[in-house]
């Protein structure tokens, strides 16, 4: 693999972590969804950057692919958007609460 | 005899209870019997087709429109493929035919719930009949957001919650899923999603 290859990997890898951390650490449903959306992106980025299969030419089809999770990541992140919203109206909370045992 | 066992059943499997959830959101709250049952009885049709065409020339692989395995989608229909589909058709029909009477007082619940369900079947047969990773990664995805619908379907702030609290889950294994096929395909230098037979490639190299 390039150099070039492999820093994209490692920032993948990076932003995957980022995201993670993000995603766990926050408790605002707005910013758990950003956190998952730069997971997605970071996955992305991995499957860009490995793209080829010989040195000279990249491979158009993990591009199609990248392109189908886009639109996924799309329209599950409008999905959570739109719950999130009916939640906040029903009952005015922006965080998910525990369980009452 | 020969028609009975050329004709793809898999592509029946796949589209008709996405036709009938299609029908059934279109037809509304105002529900006959002929929908699930029709379905129903659809579903088994192809099923006992499919059953005999494995059971007789092995797995069938179908390339749905004639669009081959890189870019198209294949339909694999293996042994352990027809047990999911005959286990799901089973606890399915017994659904939906419970379901009819239990949402009979409640008309615009029922309006969401059938194309929801029909939906959900559709994901799961998609699911057992995935010929390569990627398949498997947007029907679990399919799965996922025809499934949580139905989570919000019991009401009030409590199904919200339970629905909010189960996508946040699914979407966070769905980013390790997708970490890890896309890890498996630069691993087995398949370049393409890597399908059962190019992941017994990955075996000699663990260990």
């Amino acid at each position: 693999m390039s150099h070039q290859a492999l820093l994209f990997c490692l920032t993948a890898a990076g932003m995957f972590g980022i995201g993670l951390f993000g995603f766990l650490v926050h408790d605002h449903l707005l910013r758990k969804i950003l956190a998952l959306n730069i997971m997605g992106i970071a996955v992305f980025l991995l499957l860009v950057a490995i793209a080829r299969r010989d040195p000279m030419t990249t491979d158009p089809i993990p591009h199609a692919m990248v392109l189908t999770g886009i639109v996924i990541a799309v329209s599950t992140t409008a999905y959570f958007l739109a719950l999130t919203r009916r939640l906040f109206r029903e009952s005015g909370a922006t965080r998910l609460t525990e369980d009452e045992q | 005899m020969s028609l009975w066992q050329t004709v793809p059943w898999e592509t029946g499997l796949v589209m008709i209870p996405l036709a009938a959830a299609v029908l059934a959101f279109v037809s509304g709250p105002h529900h006959r019997l002929w929908l699930p049952l029709l379905t129903i009885a659809a579903i088994a049709f192809c099923l006992i087709g499919l059953t005999g065409q494995v059971l007789m020339h092995g797995p069938q692989r179908h390339a749905v429109g004639g669009w081959g395995a890189p870019l198209g989608v294949d339909l694999y229909a293996d042994g352990l493929s027809l047990v999911m589909l005959w286990l799901t058709a089973g606890s399915g029909s017994l659904i939906s035919l419970y379901a009819r009477p239990y949402f009979r007082h409640e008309p615009d619940k029922a309006a969401a719930f059938w194309p929801l369900w029909l939906l959900l079947w559709t994901a799961l047969n998609a699911l057992y009949l995935a010929a390569d990773i990627f398949n498997l990664y947007v029907t679990l995805e399919l799965l996922t957001l025809a499934a949580i619908p139905l989570v919000t379907l019991a009401g009030g702030a409590a199904g919200l919650t339970a629905a909010i609290r189960y996508l946040l889950f699914a979407l966070l294994v769905h980013s390790y899923i997708c970490w890890a096929w896309r890890c498996s395909m630069a691993a087995s230098a398949a370049w393409i999603s890597p399908s059962s037979e190019t992941c017994s490639r990955l075996r000699p190299q663990l260990g």
